[in-house]
């Protein structure tokens, strides 16, 4: 039985369909995100968890139990709100208790053991030093940290985190990143999780739930959402710099696959076994997207096989890393994330090496995944 | 130089200052010596500022059968009871039902959404055309159901005033609650009605007091309702105190020292909720 189960839930705003037939399920213990541009519903999806939304569709169950019809106070449910929604009449102390002084908790619940629930969680959050301040008088980061506290002092079914980590600076995103990993670990939380940052999503989730428009676009863990994904959407929504794309026409050789990049010179070429071809079969000859990411790029002087020849047009030094940006006819510019400062070729003419290996074809219509390389 | 210059801008500030202060105090000024002072001194002219202080115009109030021939049929006591029963309990009223119409409006989901500001605008017309243009229908409905000259009739008459502002004011406070803060208490646990006294009104408690002072100032200073719906029994300070001028005499004095009287319990109330009563008088307009 599972924790959590969604099933064809739809959610609409007079003609807007925030969330359209959306079903999947949550183990317990386990973590899914739910990962989408801005507006692609994920927010409405929490919140018709929470039952802070009606349903128009569907049936929401936890532990196999159907709870539509049931108001947010009896869902079993904790929420962490994008904008923190503190109590801001009330120290942190007194909004991290709040959860559980709750009149329906009176038997759960003690003075004493709130006091000792509130302080454990305190602990974990390193807000302990805090406790007695009002939100107003609190930073972002502590904010943040309190609003988590809130969710955490209770054990509920399921955890529901909208963006939790999402309006922290740059350094205390990173250190929250790994930190919320481990504590839904150490606390065996059955989380839903959304966000908007493809990172969070990979390094949170045990699996990822791609949505856009209101609906499911692809459903698996982070290695099948970083190289089995099965659209274009997910290929440029996961990845930074994002996926490079570019046009072509599937050539089907005897043991080879050669795509035939638009306006280039060069085609890529590379083996492939008979069985692997004929699901390709019917895209001999027609166009197809080429997708390559950054990272699975060399640059070099020296023409090779399969390589795009290309002028290196700008570097951007990004940590430890570089992405280099080469033109590779007037309007398309291919980035490389390299860790090799190629300073002294700025505006030469270079030449990309594509690891055949690590390429993936799409549908030009509709975005379909067709091929994967063989390698991932 | 830029010392010397901050010190002349700010004794030009203060001088403003001063001018605005006396300009808004003067009237009220002169309404308490006028109080003080013996009827001769009352109409010298030029006017004296030094004189013989005395309080009976107060006592005179209080004291029935006065030489004076309208003084005799003045009851200051009664209105001033009147004003109290009446802008109190209107105010009671018009809160009761202004709050829940604020928040409700502040909250409730419309099917179309025009819907909350059409009734919201609707309620805040009422401000907007003269009291005259009502009085005279209003006097009628009254005067067929038998209302006239009747407390309870004079506290639904208020409510023209003090239903509007009690809905719009308390309003502007209620939306300043954000609506996430409300659905974390609910899914904390607790329940609408819970959550509301939680959560909801200490947020805006301050605000529904200076909501509340104010609504029984604009009560308590009607003129209009209480002159043509009200009657003898029924008549408040701010229609009693036109009767210190009669045909007989006009007695200043102690119309002066009504006017005091009748301004303390506002006063007391406006220092109470001071903060938040801009808001009130801005209605709405600016949301904090």
């Amino acid at each position: 039985m599972y924790r959590l189960e969604v099933k064809n839930i739809s959610k609409s705003f007079g003609k807007i369909n925030a969330v359209k037939n959306l079903s999947f399920n949550c183990k317990e213990g386990e973590a899914v995100v739910l990962l989408g541009p801005t507006g692609a519903g994920k927010t409405t999806t929490l919140r018709c968890l929470a039952g802070l939304e009606e349903l128009d569709n569907g049936d929401i169950y936890i532990d196999g139990k159907n709870i539509n019809n049931f108001s947010p106070d009896h869902r079993e449910v904790a929420m962490f709100f994008e904008n923190y929604a503190l109590y801001p009449h009330m120290t942190v102390y007194e909004n991290m208790a709040y959860p559980l002084s709750a009149p329906s908790r009176k038997n759960e619940y003690n003075k004493k053991k709130i006091n000792e629930r509130v302080q454990e969680v305190a602990e974990l959050l390193q807000i302990s030093e805090l406790l007695d301040r009002k939100p107003n008088q609190l930073s972002g980061g502590q904010k943040q940290r309190t609003a988590l506290g809130r969710t955490l002092v209770r054990k509920p079914k399921v955890f529901l985190l909208d963006e939790p980590i999402a309006h922290l600076d740059a350094v205390l995103r990173h250190r929250m990143r790994g930190e919320m990993k481990s504590i839904f670990q150490k606390l065996e939380c059955t989380v839903v999780y959304v966000t908007h940052d493809y990172k969070e999503a990979l390094s949170i989730g045990d699996r990822i739930l791609v949505i856009k428009k209101g609906e499911l676009i692809q459903l698996g863990t982070a290695d099948d959402i970083w190289s089995k994904m099965n659209n274009v959407f997910v290929a440029k929504l996961v990845g930074d710099p994002p996926i490079n794309i570019y046009n072509g026409i599937l050539h089907l050789g005897e043991d080879n696959l050669k795509i035939e990049l638009k306006k280039q010179e060069t085609n890529i070429v590379f083996k492939q076994e008979k069985a692997e071809k004929e699901n390709l079969g019917k895209w001999k000859g027609k166009e197809v997207l080429f997708a390559i990411r950054p990272n699975d790029i060399n640059i070099s002087t020296t023409k090779k096989a399969n390589s795009i020849k290309g002028t290196l047009a700008a570097i951007e030094a990004i940590s430890s890393s570089y992405e280099i940006s080469v033109y590779i006819s007037e309007e398309k510019i291919f980035k490389v994330k390299s860790k090799i400062n190629f300073a002294d070729l700025l505006n030469k003419e270079i030449y990309l090496n594509i690891d055949s290996e690590k390429i993936h074809l799409f549908n030009p219509q509709n975005g379909e995944s067709i091929y994967h390389g063989r390698s991932l | 130089m830029e010392e010397t210059k901050s010190i002349k801008r700010k004794i030009v500030y203060y001088i403003l200052l001063f001018i605005v202060a006396i300009v808004i105090l003067f009237p009220f000024v002169w309404i308490f010596l006028t109080s003080l002072k013996a009827p001769g001194d009352i109409i010298s002219y030029p006017p004296k500022f030094i004189f013989n202080a005395s309080w009976d115009n107060y006592k005179n109030l209080f004291v029935k059968s006065q030489s004076g021939a309208a003084s005799s049929t003045l009851n200051f006591p009664r209105y001033y009871l009147n004003s109290l029963i009446i802008a109190g309990f209107g105010t009671i009223l018009s809160l009761i039902i202004g709050f829940g119409a604020g928040y409700t409006l502040t909250r409730a989901k419309f099917k179309k959404e025009e819907t909350r500001e059409n009734i919201a605008f609707t309620l805040l017309s009422f401000w907007f055309g003269p009291e005259l243009a009502i009085i005279l229908p209003l006097y009628i409905i009254f005067n067929k159901f038998s209302l006239l000259d009747n407390h309870f009739a004079l506290i639904l008459a208020y409510q023209l005033i003090g239903i509007p502002f009690a809905v719009w004011m308390s309003r502007s406070f209620f939306s300043d609650v954000p609506v996430s803060v409300e659905e974390a208490s609910r899914i904390d646990g607790y329940t609408a009605m819970q959550t509301f006294w939680k959560i909801t009104f200490p947020m805006v408690k301050t605000g529904l007091a200076a909501t509340a002072v104010l609504t029984f100032i604009f009560e308590w200073n009607n003129f209009l309702f209480a002159l043509v719906i009200g009657g003898r029994n029924t008549m408040p300070v701010t229609t009693g105190a036109l009767g210190f001028i009669s045909y007989e005499a006009a007695l200043w004095g102690q119309m002066a020292a009504a006017i005091i009287l009748a301004s303390i319990p506002q006063l007391i109330l406006a220092m109470f909720v001071q903060k938040n009563m801009v808001r009130g008088l801005t209605f709405g307009a600016v949301k904090g």
